[in-house]
């Protein structure tokens, strides 16, 4: 080893090294000791009744897919889609180039990613969201995008108040220039009521609904499970 | 169950604290109790190890995000699974940066992909956040160096990172990699050459 390697090895072990909060590895504590006790659970089960729960799970889901499927007009998408209560949402565009329409409430999509040539946009009155393959909320109030949350993925942010759209990346939140209305109370009746299978998990080639119970935030370790 | 390591790296025994003792573990025996489902074993073995797989991770994936908590958390998981793949030539910490060596590739390709893709689909201004602490501090040739580091193909950074930062023998290094000795020299060789031109001084 020659003195310059040394030289640069002194450097970059000066290099201040990453050390996570307490509190942040007391949070990936919990998520591992929960995560290797699931795993730990799911593999005692016989296999046999491994398979039949998986085949009644493929069949509940494939149920509520085709049920879906039918009420949005047979289009297909890359992604799921989990919404509020009273949300106000409609599905346009063609097979690999999805649009939702949103109006109103509070959506989580988790997108698959997407081939050359596909697209994904969640659209409002004053904006849209561009998706890449991701997981990200979007609240809109009265047809004004109020609010973006990325928690997986890059998406990107155009709105009618900012000269350039922004790019959002995992834990990456953005609002309005100028903020919205206050929310206005949802009508007794629904555009579409979310039906209520378990809960929204990709499908390729199929879009699901699910209702989007508070703080229905999926964990990065429920991703590991 | 607060615990503490008394140093980096085996066989001194792991000081783990029961009820306000303090009790020296074997960490292969830990490793073994938290494989067979032992709750507080595998707390303490993570109680035990994880600053240093985090440092690890951060450094060899060049990852500081929500991503890097998924690494550390995968990496026990994967150790657990395959405690019994555990020979003991290695200590526990070496073969714990073996394991997650494999995963930070994993994740180094696929945020290689992402960036290219994103490159390629949007040449937009990224919204950073803002670290008021970032930057009047820091040593500029050591950001530079940091920033030299991360942009290191990753099996030249993860050697580089393990053997020189980290400190594992050369030897230990490449057993735990499954590396010949020779092939990790080569890219803990080629890393110095990439980072060379940072420190700008020329080899006598």
């Amino acid at each position: 080893v020659s003195e310059l390697e040394r030289h640069i090895d002194a450097l970059a072990r000066q290099v201040e090294p990453f050390a996570p909060s307490a509190e942040r590895a007391a949070r990936t504590r919990v998520r591992l000791v929960d995560a290797v006790a699931s795993d730990r659970g799911a593999r005692r089960w016989p296999r046999r009744w491994q398979l039949a729960v998986g085949v009644a799970l493929a069949g509940a889901l494939a149920a509520g897919t085709v049920a879906v499927t039918r009420a949005g007009g047979g289009e297909s998408a890359r992604g799921a889609v989990a919404a509020s209560d009273g949300a106000d949402y409609a599905r346009e565009g063609a097979p690999g180039r999805e649009v939702v329409r949103v109006r109103r409430g509070v959506m989580r999509f988790v997108v698959s990613p997407l081939a050359a040539g596909e697209s994904f946009r969640v659209v409002t009155g004053d904006g849209e969201v561009e998706v890449r393959g991701t997981e990200f909320y979007v609240a809109v109030i009265d047809d004004r995008l109020a609010s973006v949350a990325v928690a997986h993925g890059t998406v990107v942010v155009r709105h009618a108040g900012a000269s350039a759209p922004a790019v959002l990346g995992a834990g990456d939140h953005w609002a309005p220039p100028t903020p919205p209305l206050p929310p206005t109370p949802p009508p007794a009746t629904a555009t579409r009521a979310a039906p209520s299978p378990p809960a929204a998990s990709v499908i390729p080639g199929t879009i699901t609904v699910t209702p989007l119970s508070g703080g229905a935030g999926r964990q990065p370790a429920d991703r590991r499970r | 169950m607060p615990a503490t390591a008394i140093r980096l790296g085996d066989p001194v025994p792991i000081r783990i604290w029961r009820g306000g003792v303090a009790e020296e573990v074997d960490p292969a025996a830990l490793l073994a109790a938290a494989a067979a489902g032992d709750r507080g074993a595998i707390g303490s073995l993570y109680d035990a190890l994880h600053r240093d797989v985090y440092r690890f991770l951060a450094a060899a994936a060049a990852t500081r995000g929500p991503d890097l908590d998924d690494l550390v958390q995968e990496t026990f998981i994967v150790a657990l699974r395959s405690a019994r793949k555990f020979s003991g030539r290695s200590t526990v910490k070496t073969w714990l940066f073996g394991i997650a060596f494999n995963l930070g590739r994993t994740h180094a390709r696929a945020e290689a992909r992402r960036r290219r893709a994103m490159a390629r689909a949007a040449q937009l201004p990224r919204v950073q956040p803002i670290r008021p602490d970032q930057g009047a501090q820091a040593n500029q040739q050591l950001e530079q160096l940091a920033a030299a580091i991360d942009a290191l193909p990753y099996a030249q950074r993860a050697a580089y990172v393990l053997n020189v930062i980290e400190g594992v023998p050369a030897a230990a290094a490449a057993r735990a990699r499954g590396l010949r000795l020779g092939t990790l020299g080569r890219r803990v060789h080629d890393a110095r050459r990439r980072l060379a031109p940072i420190v700008g001084r020329s080899d006598p």
